[in-house]
């Protein structure tokens, strides 16, 4: 036998789990081979040192109260698909949101018309996309600190079914991010009409 | 009949909504769990702490308990993951106290009020493990699960598992060596 055939069978021999045939190879070997022989006593050593262990008393704690049995089968009824739902509606919000008018916080009078910022001088057109994308970056990380909140909130109460979702959740607030980045990028490389020659005037 | 009810008994009559069952199957293992937790983290506190989570975690989980195996494996698995994940943000968080404070031991086995001497010696050998041996250790000598088991509650193979608790022996050798030399 091989050190590491019997390295697989150590436990099982010191558990009287092997047959005879089994075992008289293995204690042969362990008469042989130094390293096997040393993990054998330590195994022997560990289980020993186990069994002396002195269990203490768990300390009295507050052992939260059952829910009802109604409480219980609707939350397994309806937990797992409100918290997919829940998490789809955040990330469509989050994608349709990228297409929605930024809420400009401006003031009346320089907010003209989308046709007359064209016609307005480069300077006002760069202050106006700059507003815009500022105003996207802010509502963007609003949106996302308040997801970030939901899912710290969720995952303090996480299971072993709400993390799948959660994962599902993280994997498209990832792709929406890029996806803004990306758009943030296009925009900044987008060059400004030149100015009318009668602006020019 | 008199006679000690099931685990599995329990928990249906938990999910059927007996909080007297519930009470019972958490004082059944709590002991077990909060003497886990502590050979695990070493402070009674973060002990008792860890004790909470894992029970909370089972709480908040048996409705998904689907019986097709033994409960103690079931919690263990949770108990496995709150332990690694208690480790990971206590790792964090000492090393973000390391900052403004001096460092706080990873183990504390004198001041985990390991009341014997035999207690005394475990901690301090478990200590020396990192925490994927020490988790070894605890679930095959102290919670005696098989190779099978421990794999699927830390996701490894169960020939993984063997080959680090083999290094957790040879490992703990050299640790009982060191101090004999001292």
């Amino acid at each position: 036998m091989h050190c590491e055939h019997v390295q697989s069978l150590l436990f099982e021999y010191a558990d009287l789990q092997l047959a005879q045939e089994t075992r008289d190879e293995v204690g042969e070997h362990l008469t042989t081979c130094q390293q096997c022989s040393e993990d054998y006593a330590s195994i022997l050593e560990m289980e020993s040192q186990a069994q002396v262990w002195h269990d203490l008393p768990a300390p009295s704690w507050q052992v939260p109260k059952i829910a009802s049995r109604l409480d219980f089968s609707l939350f397994t009824q309806w937990f797992p698909s409100l918290a997919s739902a829940s998490a789809l509606v955040l990330v469509g919000a989050l994608y349709f949101d990228s297409g929605s008018e930024p809420q400009l916080q401006l003031p009346p009078t320089s907010v003209p018309p989308y046709t007359q910022a064209l016609n307005m001088p480069a300077i006002d057109q760069e202050y106006l996309v700059q507003a815009v994308l500022d105003s996207s970056r802010t509502q963007y990380q609003q949106d996302l600190e308040s997801l970030v909140r939901l899912l710290k909130g969720e995952m303090d109460r996480r299971s072993l079914e709400t993390e799948e979702s959660f994962r599902y959740v993280i994997a498209h607030q990832i792709q929406s991010q890029r996806e803004l980045d990306d758009l943030y990028q296009r925009m900044q490389k987008i060059s400004y009409p030149a100015p009318l020659p009668s602006q020019m005037q | 009949m008199l006679g000690t009810v099931s685990d599995e008994k329990l928990v249906a009559r938990a999910l059927a909504g007996s909080n007297n069952a519930w009470q019972k199957l958490v004082k059944r293992y709590e002991r077990r769990v909060y003497n886990y937790a502590l050979r695990m983290v070493g402070h009674p506190d973060d002990a008792a702490d860890l004790m909470q989570e894992v029970f909370m975690g089972v709480y908040r989980n048996l409705p998904g308990f689907r019986g097709d195996g033994v409960f103690a494996a079931w919690l263990f698995r949770i108990a496995s993951f709150r332990c690694t994940d208690y480790l990971r943000r206590r790792r964090f968080q000492d090393t973000f106290d390391e900052q403004t404070s001096p460092a706080r031991s990873p183990f504390d086995p004198q001041a985990a009020a390991m009341t014997t001497h035999a207690n005394r010696q475990i901690g301090q050998a478990l200590a020396s493990l990192p925490a994927d041996q020490r988790h070894v250790v605890e679930l095959k000598f102290f919670q005696q699960f098989t190779f099978e088991d421990i794999a699927q509650q830390l996701g490894i193979s169960p020939n993984t598992a063997k080959t680090r608790l083999y290094s957790a022996l040879r490992k703990l050798k050299k640790h009982e060596e060191l101090k004999d030399a001292l």
